[in-house]
């Protein structure tokens, strides 16, 4: 049955929903661009005979393929955009750096789509305001100066810029300014309470 | 043993050598401890609680208003021919001197107050004498300074001479200022012996003399007795000691209280002045002070008794011998911490003694008392117990020293081995050391009990001790009795020696070499 | 000493700086902390927050957040600890005290410079001149020859007679004044107790600054709940300090007279309404409710059969069916759900359950959030004490912390149903010591040793939930006991708390509270004099002094020595 080859390479894109990055389907997507061109040799070879010997009831038969084709070459665009959107959420939450499992599994053409987006976004950041922004470290606005944050380990004593000295204990709650403590926060020291 | 004491008498010397088996009983038994103990006040005791960090508003509390009047001109009187002038002139030297706050005696000795008033001793008026007397005895009262400046006034002999007065206010006063003037030290005690103070000073010791009196001539017994570098002369001592013999039997507390701190302070010189208390045979009223219903002669009878078996073991003897152990149930209960200490400290000077005496002590049932007392108490009062376990393990039969284990004194002794004090950590592994010992074959149940009480860890630790004496002990413990060779009989472990192992000279080696 | 302006002398110093808040485990204090937060919040105060658990707790971490702090704050913690003498602070540290425990500690009370008591002073307190004397004049010669058994002096000086006279006579007063201050001290530090709840206080101060909403009224109510339901104030006061609530509730949920809908379903309402005394029943059924409510089920001896089948009757006579009852309440059939109230009631006074209302507030935010302040108060009480593993202590003193905000309704749900079970160990517990008569008598007091082995006793290694059990036991007991002298007897109780160490935790209640007298609670000194005479391995860690914690080997000369202090 045409399109099941291509319908295949969706439904595995659907699975991957959940954030893991399959390898790229190198043979899935070539079968499917032989079936498109076997397709396609198809209806060029009833074009050519309906033209020249004058049959008509190859139409039908064209129109199918032509549906087929359409349809593959939607669904291959499909797999192949959302891989790249997935890669694209991937430099915003990671970093430029790809972990090497991930990169396993890009083609080439998507690494280097990758590199090029990579150099994009660096360039734009860096034209921001003076010195450049980095716009992947705090995708939400902050809503006040100062937040709660509760310790989640014994971190030991910290100093402020201020030369305050908190001493982070497991369980302890803090109110202090939010650039203060924003990196221990990423790093898992700190979780902010919303109260 | 000799009466001879080869132990020099200062604080905290302990024994050199003590991995000779042999310690010498007189080296074990120890003075009393110098250092005063700073007791942790009970703040629902105190009855002061400080306000903290309050700035003080009050002004100075109002003292008397100082009359202006010029010390040259009450001097000037006090020197007067005039009887009129100069005895009220006397008079307001000795109020201001008798006055509740600061008197001035400075001030009265630099307007040269001092020879006038010495002058007034030999004067025939006794009022004059009288006051006089008591405006010297009040700077005599003060520092060491202007007691000698009294001295040197050449007021004692002329005060000596007071004692003969017929007037009794007047040579109760003469005792008073003789009191203070021997109180500042052995130097003024003896200036005062040589002017003859003693025998006029006992002979008031009559039937009918009023209370205050007798109080006041016990007290100067006290001063003469109290200072022992050097102490007493022997001669003044025998004089001194029917007095105090006879003083024991006095009913008045304050008078019982001075005699038996005269007689501490007596036995606390050495033993040949144990020995002339002994013989005074004062002994047996001593002892049973221990009970008195009065804190304060209990505390003093202890001190006393206490002195006495720091002595040779005979002089141990004649207190143990007026049932003075029977006492020792309650003070080692008793709810004031200074004196469960110091009858700790009485108890390890009997444990140094000979077995007799501490089987005397185990008889008593005092050892579970001790042995309480070891395992928490105030640091001070542990301390005393451990020297007496220890010492009983030195000087106790084998089953004396078992008896110790069988009172569970294992574990407490154990514990004792993490505190700072080296001395004190010393003399637990020792008495640890010995207990096995004593044990012979059966060592193996008590370093199990050792080390599940956690005493076995603590021990490995103190091999690393900086104490040379601690490191060796805890190092001896673990070779013997720890090591892995289970089967190594420790009476077959070669003997430890100050310097190394010494081994059984009797192996044969043939002289000339081996052969194989 | 104590502040006059809360606002000046606290608020207003603390505006700018740093502040280190110690908060006690118990809802009044949580309450009060979230209170104190949110002004914080408003203001840009940074703080940093430490649940302590009893005075080891306290101290540790005060020296541990000692450097470079000045201001500290303690809730519910540190007024009946002598602070200056304990935590040796340096100079320049300010602590800042708003605990409800008492009797606070005379020095804290009187100290000029370091300590601030945002509580308002009391009559009990004794007079300055009547404790402290400034020093001086005390190092005179005596006129003995020693004193108290130290050594004679060296040198005496003589006195005049008119001098010794006078200090015979100053002698004399000084005896008479130490004594007089004995007897006072004795008197003003027998009995611990209560005073003013911590949430309330700081209500207080959001309200002067004009900071106060509804939410901080809520947790103020919380606050004032939790100290009715653990007995820690009397209904009196209760109803009083209620009142004084209920201005403010009124003040912020004034209906008006536009329709109902003006305000949004989502913003919070509190209503002050009289409510039944039946623990969690709109999260329950209520059979359920009945049965383990110590107002009921004490009142109905439910532990028995004759009780359980006045339940039934009690329930028929209401006219709900069985069935009904037993359903979850929120699932009950509409019509009775509106009118089941007032049949209560009604019905209640016919079996002497007269007083099973009392005057409460609900608040009401969005249209499934209803829960009445009791409800609120024993949810959070549960999930402070959990005895789940999953966290530390510590760690459910923050759940519990945050379950009331609104935002976390879930977490509040769960401590609900944590209560249930709570209650449900509690009513098991109950019944198993009055079956087997475990609850004894020693003449002046009772007791009770619940043993480890059947899981129920988990929930009891806390000192709320030990306390809860130990009023149901006595309230039971009361009912139950033939003997009149009963009611006027206290309990002990004690409960395993940790296996691995041995210990047991001991808590002591006062008797059943009387028409007139405040329930006045001496155990913390008892504990303490027992403790001492028999050596035993006590530990006087909670801040109520009533509650310790002791060696299982230690228990039976402890409790030997207690009764013969008592009797």
């Amino acid at each position: 049955m045409f399109g099941e080859k291509v319908l295949e390479l969706v439904q595995e894109l659907q699975r991957s929903r959940d954030g893991t990055m399959l390898p790229f389907n190198e043979d899935g997507v070539r079968k499917v661009l032989e079936e498109m061109k076997a397709l396609y040799d198809q209806n060029q070879a009833d074009v050519v005979s309906t033209r020249e010997e004058g049959q008509s009831g190859l139409f039908s038969g064209v129109q199918l393929r032509h549906t087929c084709l359409e349809r593959n070459q939607r669904c291959l665009l499909a797999y192949l955009h959302n891989r790249l959107a997935i890669i694209r959420n991937m430099r915003w939450e990671f970093g430029s750096v790809l972990p090497a499992d991930v990169k396993q599994n890009l083609s080439d053409q998507e690494f280097q789509w990758f590199t090029k987006y990579n150099k994009s976004l660096a360039s734009y950041m860096r034209s921001l305001g003076t010195g450049g922004l980095d716009l992947t470290q705090d995708r939400k606005p902050p809503k006040s100066l100062y937040i709660e944050v509760r310790c989640l380990v014994d971190h030991g004593e910290f100093e402020t810029e201020d030369g305050t000295i908190i001493v982070l204990k497991k369980n302890s709650q803090h109110f202090l300014q939010r650039s203060q403590c924003e990196h221990l926060i990423r790093q898992g020291v700190l979780e902010h309470i919303l109260s | 043993m000799s009466i001879e004491s080869n132990f020099d008498g200062s604080v905290g010397h302990r024994i050199k050598s003590f991995k000779n088996k042999g310690r010498d009983t007189e080296e074990m038994r120890r003075r009393r401890n110098e250092v005063t103990v700073e007791l942790r006040k009970n703040k629902r005791d105190e009855t002061l609680l400080k306000r903290r960090n309050v700035p003080n508003l009050e002004g100075e509390s109002d003292e008397e208003p100082v009359n202006q009047i010029s010390y040259h001109e009450l001097v000037q009187k006090a020197a007067s021919n005039l009887p009129a002038v100069q005895l009220p002139a006397v008079q307001s030297a000795r109020k201001l001197l008798s006055s509740d706050r600061n008197p001035p005696i400075d001030d009265l000795i630099a307007s040269g107050i001092l020879p006038v008033l010495v002058e007034c001793l030999d004067s025939p008026s006794s009022a004059l004498q009288f006051e006089a007397a008591w405006a010297l005895t009040n700077i005599a009262s003060g520092t060491s300074k202007q007691t000698m400046a009294v001295v040197d006034a050449h007021a004692v002999p002329k005060f000596v001479n007071l004692l003969n007065s017929d007037q009794p206010n007047v040579c109760e006063q003469a005792v008073w200022a003789l009191g203070n003037i021997i109180g500042d030290g052995p130097k003024c005690r003896d200036i005062c012996i040589n002017e003859g103070v003693v025998r006029p000073l006992l002979s008031f010791i009559r039937p009918n003399i009023p209370l205050s009196f007798l109080r006041n001539v016990t007290w100067v017994i006290v001063n003469l007795c109290r200072n022992k570098d050097p102490p007493p002369h022997e001669e003044t001592i025998r004089e001194l000691l029917p007095a105090l013999s006879a003083l024991i039997h006095h009913t008045d507390t304050n008078i019982l209280v001075d005699t038996v701190w005269a007689l501490s302070y007596l036995t606390d010189g050495g033993n040949e002045q144990i020995q002339m208390v002994i013989l005074s045979g004062v002994v047996p009223f001593l002892v049973p002070l221990l009970s008195h219903k009065e804190v304060k002669v209990q505390t003093a009878a202890l001190r006393a008794v206490g002195n006495i078996v720091t002595g040779t073991d005979e002089q141990t003897q004649v207190v143990l011998s007026c049932k003075a152990l029977s006492h020792f149930p309650t003070l080692l209960t008793h709810p004031k911490e200074k004196i469960n200490k110091e009858a700790v400290w009485f108890l390890s000077n009997i444990t140094a003694g000979n077995q007799q005496q501490v089987q005397a002590v185990i008889d008593e049932g005092l050892l579970p008392e001790i042995i309480r007392h070891l395992d928490g108490s105030d640091f001070q009062t542990q301390k005393e117990a451990a020297w007496a376990i220890s010492n009983l393990t030195i000087s106790g039969t084998k089953q004396q020293v078992m008896a110790l284990y069988d009172n569970h004194v294992i574990p407490p002794l154990c514990n004792l081995l993490v505190v700072k004090d080296s001395q004190v950590v010393q003399v637990c592994l020792d008495g640890i050391l010995n207990i096995l010992k004593a044990s012979g074959e059966k060592y193996q149940e008590i370093a199990t009990l050792i080390e599940m009480c956690g005493g076995l860890d603590k021990i490995e630790h103190l091999q690393n001790s900086e104490n040379d004496d601690v490191y060796k002990l805890a190092y001896d413990i673990i070779a013997h009795y720890f090591s892995d060779i289970d089967d190594e009989d420790p009476a077959l472990a070669p003997q430890v020696v100050q310097q190394g192992f010494e081994f059984d000279a009797n192996t044969n080696i043939p002289s000339d070499g081996f052969k194989f | 000493m104590f502040v006059t302006d809360i606002r000046k002398d606290f608020y207003e110093k603390v505006l700018h700086k740093r502040v280190l808040v110690l908060v006690s485990f118990d809802v009044d204090a949580i309450c009060a902390c979230k209170i104190l937060k949110a002004l914080f919040h408003c203001d840009s105060v940074q703080y940093t927050l430490v649940p302590v658990a009893g005075k080891m707790d306290w101290e540790r971490v005060f020296s541990e957040h000692a450097e470079q702090l000045e201001f500290v704050v303690m809730i519910n913690c540190g007024a009946t600890l002598d602070i200056l003498e304990t935590l040796q602070p340096e100079e320049n540290v300010t602590f800042f005290v708003c605990d409800s425990h008492r009797p606070m500690d005379l020095v804290n009370v009187y100290n000029d410079t370091q300590v601030k008591l945002l509580m308002s002073p009391e009559e009990s307190i004794p007079k300055y001149e009547d404790i402290f004397r400034d020093d001086e004049s005390d190092d005179e010669d005596d006129i003995g020859n020693d004193s108290d058994g130290s050594e004679p002096n060296g040198k005496r000086r003589r006195f005049d007679e008119d001098v010794l006279e006078r200090r015979m006579e100053r002698r004399r007063k000084r005896r008479e004044w130490d004594g007089h201050r004995h007897q006072l001290l004795f008197d003003y530090e027998e009995f611990s107790g209560y005073g003013q709840s911590a949430a309330m206080i700081m209500y207080d101060l959001a309200w002067k600054m004009s900071k106060d909403t509804n939410d901080l009224l809520w947790w103020a109510i919380v606050g004032l709940t939790d100290q009715l339901l653990s007995k820690k104030i009397d209904r009196e006061t209760y109803v009083l300090e209620a009142t004084e609530l209920n201005r403010h509730v009124a003040r912020h949920n004034h209906r008006g007279d536009e329709e109902e809908d003006s305000v949004s379903i989502n913003s919070m309402r509190i209503s002050f309404t009289s409510e039944l005394q039946l623990a969690l029943y709109r999260h329950w059924s209520l059979f359920e409710s009945l049965r383990h409510s110590s107002y009921t089920a004490c009142n109905l001896k439910l532990w028995t059969l004759k009780g359980f089948k006045k339940l039934h009757e009690f329930l028929a006579d209401m006219g709900v069916p069985l069935s009904e009852c037993k359903q979850k309440f929120s699932a009950m059939d509409m019509g009775l759900k509106d009118n089941v109230t007032d049949w209560l009631v009604t019905s209640a006074r016919k079996f002497g359950l007269e007083q099973i209302t009392l005057s409460s507030f609900h608040a009401q935010y969005g249209f499934k959030n209803k829960f009445c302040a009791f409800d609120v108060a024993y949810g959070v009480n549960a999930l402070l004490e959990s005895v789940e593993t999953e966290k530390s202590q510590e760690g459910y003193f923050l759940e519990a912390l945050d379950c009331l905000s609104r935002s976390n309704i879930d977490k509040l749900a769960h401590g609900l149903e944590l209560s249930k079970r709570q209650f449900r160990a509690t009513v098991n517990t109950v019944q198993s010591l009055l079956d087997m008569t475990q609850v004894i008598s020693a003449g002046s007091f009772l007791y009770a040793f619940i043993q480890e082995g059947t899981p129920d006793t988990r929930y009891f290694a806390r000192p709320n939930c030990l306390g809860m059990l130990a009023r149901f036991t006595l309230e039971a007991y009361v009912k139950m006991s033939k003997n009149r002298k009963a009611r006027t007897l206290p309990l002990v109780m004690t409960a395993p708390l940790n296996l691995e160490t041995g210990t047991l935790l001991v808590v002591g209640i006062p008797p059943l509270p009387e028409l007139e007298q405040s329930s006045k609670n001496f155990f913390g000194r008892a504990f303490e004099q027992a403790g001492k005479k028999t050596s035993s391995r006590i530990l006087h860690d909670n801040f109520d002094s009533s509650v310790i914690e002791m060696k299982n080997e230690d228990r039976s000369k402890f409790f030997d020595a207690l009764i013969s202090l008592l009797t």
